[in-house]
């Protein structure tokens, strides 16, 4: 496959794919009742 | 799924699930179809792009159009409720990755087909105020006050700036631009495209949708866990800073 249509692909599905994953890992932290954020 | 304490772990539910897995299949489909795609006698194997470069661009303009209409929602005495607010922060949020991934798979389309990664023409230029206005918009969520009056800044800037999204889509006719035309209208097999890059295209812009649609539901979800969690520790601390007084 040529390299920049790669490149193409392969930075959507990182950049969704992280993006999910970041969300989705939040939510559980939240329900579970840590934050990870202070008062400071 | 559930916790010890009874609360669901999680923000995903049963509407989630199954929009979760239409948009992985779609996108799937999006992938398969666009790598599969002919070379063309114009672009070569970059032709390929068309299947995600065009349906990110799309994404990006309904998360910014979402954000704005929620943002007049949230301002509209009638229908002004905090869920408004949450989901133009949250919609906003999800405009930055699309605008991100657009601006990108851009430029990499642009190096090989018009030998430079970035040049300052008219859709392209528009494209990254967009993504700033967007970062800017974000940059004022955060900026502290009270929860009221972040909204209304908020839902003022992202109704003020909304008005990129339609002179970003008719930049490539209202200037002479090294970009192409609107990608919708190139719909005719006969003109512009062949079928098959139409077909990949189209399914794109439905991926792209249900991928956008799941992500802002489920950060609207966590927008609003966020928002429970700030009111509970302000209460804790008030009431830690009451005991204190009584102690002294």
């Amino acid at each position: 496959m040529n390299g920049y249509v790669a490149a193409g692909y392969g930075s959507t599905l990182f950049g969704l794919a992280g993006y999910a994953l970041w969300v989705l890992r939040r939510g559980r932290m939240l329900t579970r009742g840590r934050s990870g954020r202070g008062l400071g | 799924m559930s916790n010890g304490s009874g609360r669901r772990a999680g923000t995903a539910g049963a509407l989630t699930t199954t929009l979760g897995i239409a948009a992985l299949l779609s996108l799937g489909v999006t992938f398969a179809l666009g790598l599969s795609l002919p070379a063309t006698v114009e672009q070569g194997d970059y032709s390929r792009l068309i299947a995600i470069h065009p349906g990110l661009a799309w994404a990006s303009y309904v998360a910014f159009g979402v954000g704005a209409l929620a943002s007049a929602a949230w301002l509209w005495p009638r229908t002004r409720a905090r869920s408004w607010d949450l989901l133009a922060g949250a919609s906003m949020e999800v405009a930055v990755l699309f605008t991100a991934l657009t601006l990108v798979t851009g430029s990499i389309w642009g190096r090989p087909t018009w030998g430079v990664w970035w040049t300052w023409d008219a859709r392209l230029t528009l494209s990254a105020l967009m993504f700033m206005l967007e970062l800017g918009y974000l940059a004022l969520r955060r900026v502290p006050a009270d929860v009221e009056i972040t909204a209304n800044r908020s839902a003022v800037a992202a109704l003020l700036s909304v008005v990129v999204v339609p002179v970003n889509h008719f930049a490539v006719e209202w200037w002479r631009t090294l970009h192409q035309g609107r990608s919708l209208m190139q719909l005719n097999p006969r003109r512009e495209l062949d079928g098959e890059f139409i077909g990949a295209m189209l399914v794109g812009f439905l991926a792209m949708t249900l991928v956008y649609s799941w992500l802002v539901v489920h950060r609207v979800r966590v927008a609003r866990l966020e928002a429970a969690e700030d009111e509970s520790m302000l209460a804790r601390a008030l009431d830690e800073r009451r005991a204190e007084e009584v102690t002294v």
